[in-house]
């Protein structure tokens, strides 16, 4: 007997169960939600799209599509601020051993020629010119550096004044046109000029031994100087250049006093 | 591709019309809607017991279709694809449902008045009282039948399907089906016959 066979009157009877049919509204149910289906999905869409487009920590923060950006991102973060932190201290340490080594350097050599040096500041700051000087620098005392570029600039500054004489003469001359103004201009050049015979009656020996050793020093300090390892350096150049510019006054002031004295002498 | 007339829509075979609907004609998607409607809701209805959950299933049933019609491939048949997808919201429906449902009083008495335990699989008599016509009285038998040989009863006494696309729906092997829909009919006979013993008695 197959199994079919076995409970007919019961498959008879299940059979002959009436038939349930949907109701009528069910295909206009069915569209309904479909619609509303279809619109939470545009949603869902929307916003993701939205989430996608929100800016890059908002994707990093809310995006779970990938966990791993997080810890990715924040071991990077680390490992850059490390590496800017020790970059930093070695930068530190070699602009600072620079320095070091650099006033060492100067140490030496102002402990070589330090009593030539202080002997010669002595007789600058008591000549006009280095008043005016000392006055227009704002921090003179400083720096070593500055020092030692103010020695070059005297050592290099007595040639030129020779060679300058002719055409600042003729400068000179031409701003000579108020006589009291050149009177006044006259005693003070005058004094200035005993001054400067004085001192240079005395201290041409000195001087001309003061020369040699001065142009070690500036060797030694130059490199120093135009090395472009730190910002320092920078705002060393900076100084040389407004340095320049009173170099250039001071030549002229010499040039015009060097054709007054020659004046006077006549 | 809507462009088709609707008579050319009833000539094709279910296959077809869910090939027509993965390249997205709608016209193929209401065919579907209205060869299986009817069906459908018939089967959930026998399965659940429940008219108003039996046409919200159904409708489940069809917006799952709607929404994965890409999954079908078409090494299967169309209705035991769409049958397997309404008996497995079916059975996540009632499992929910059961959640709700209480079995035993027995945990509110004591040890001694375990007589109160309901039998299960059987009939109430306020079933058979409630029951207007035999049709009824069928219903009530087969809601109180295991789960396990109700599905398979309703696929094969009332869907009409073959033993093979009711062991693919179910994922079972054809033995099983057989065996459970014997054993199905055999505790629907006893359930009958207990109901109307006491009719030919009295």
């Amino acid at each position: 007997m197959s199994e079919e066979e076995k409970y007919p009157e019961i498959r008879e009877k299940l059979r002959s169960l009436e038939t349930i049919k949907a109701s009528g509204d069910f295909t206009r149910n069915l569209q309904l939600r479909i619609v509303e289906e279809e619109s939470s999905r545009r949603k869902e869409h929307v916003k993701k799209y939205d989430l996608e487009k929100g800016g890059f920590l908002r994707n990093l923060f809310t995006n779970r599509q990938y966990p791993w950006l997080i810890p990715a991102i924040g071991f990077t973060a680390v490992i850059f601020f490390v590496f800017y932190i020790t970059f930093l201290s070695r930068t530190n340490l070699i602009t600072e051993s620079s320095l070091s080594s650099g006033d060492s350097k100067k140490e030496t050599v102002q402990s070589e020629n330090g009593t030539l040096h202080e002997e010669k500041k002595e007789t600058q700051d008591k000549t006009p010119e280095n008043i005016t000087e000392n006055s227009k620098k704002p921090d003179e005392g400083n720096s070593s550096v500055n020092k030692s570029s103010d020695d070059r600039e005297n050592t290099v500054s007595k040639p030129q004044t020779t060679e300058n004489k002719k055409p600042i003469v003729s400068s000179f001359d031409n701003t000579e046109k108020s006589g009291n103004e050149n009177m006044k201009m006259k005693k003070d050049v005058g004094d200035n000029l005993k001054e400067r015979e004085v001192f240079s009656k005395s201290g041409d020996e000195k001087l001309s031994a003061e020369e040699s050793p001065e142009t070690d020093a500036d060797k030694a300090t130059v490199p120093e100087m135009s090395a472009p390892e730190s910002s320092k350096d920078k705002t060393v150049t900076d100084e040389f250049k407004g340095k320049g510019l009173l170099l250039k006054l001071d030549k002229i002031n010499k040039a015009g006093l060097e054709s007054l004295r020659n004046k006077i002498n006549n | 591709m809507a462009g088709k007339p609707e008579s050319d829509y009833k000539k094709l075979t279910d296959e077809e019309l869910i090939l027509l609907f993965q390249k997205e004609d709608v016209s193929a998607f209401n065919e579907l809607v209205y060869r299986y409607k009817d069906r459908l809701v018939n089967f959930i209805f026998r399965y659940t017991g429940s008219r108003e959950e039996s046409e919200d299933l159904a409708q489940d049933t069809f917006i799952r279709l709607y929404k994965s019609k890409h999954l079908y491939v078409e090494i299967a048949k169309f209705s035991t694809w769409f049958y397997t997808i309404a008996l497995n919201l079916t059975r996540t429906f009632l499992n929910k449902r059961s959640k709700f449902k209480t079995t035993s009083i027995s945990n509110y008495y004591d040890e001694e008045e375990k007589d109160f335990d309901l039998e299960s699989g059987g009939l109430l008599p306020d079933d058979i009282a409630n029951a207007s016509n035999e049709g009824d009285i069928i219903q009530r038998a087969i809601n109180s039948l295991n789960e396990k040989f109700r599905e398979v009863i309703v696929l094969r006494d009332i869907q009409d399907l073959d033993y093979e696309e009711i062991a693919k729906i179910t994922n079972l092997p054809l033995g099983t089906v057989k065996s459970r829909i014997n054993r199905g009919r055999e505790c629907l006979k006893i359930m009958l016959e207990s109901i109307h013993k006491p009719k030919t008695k009295k």
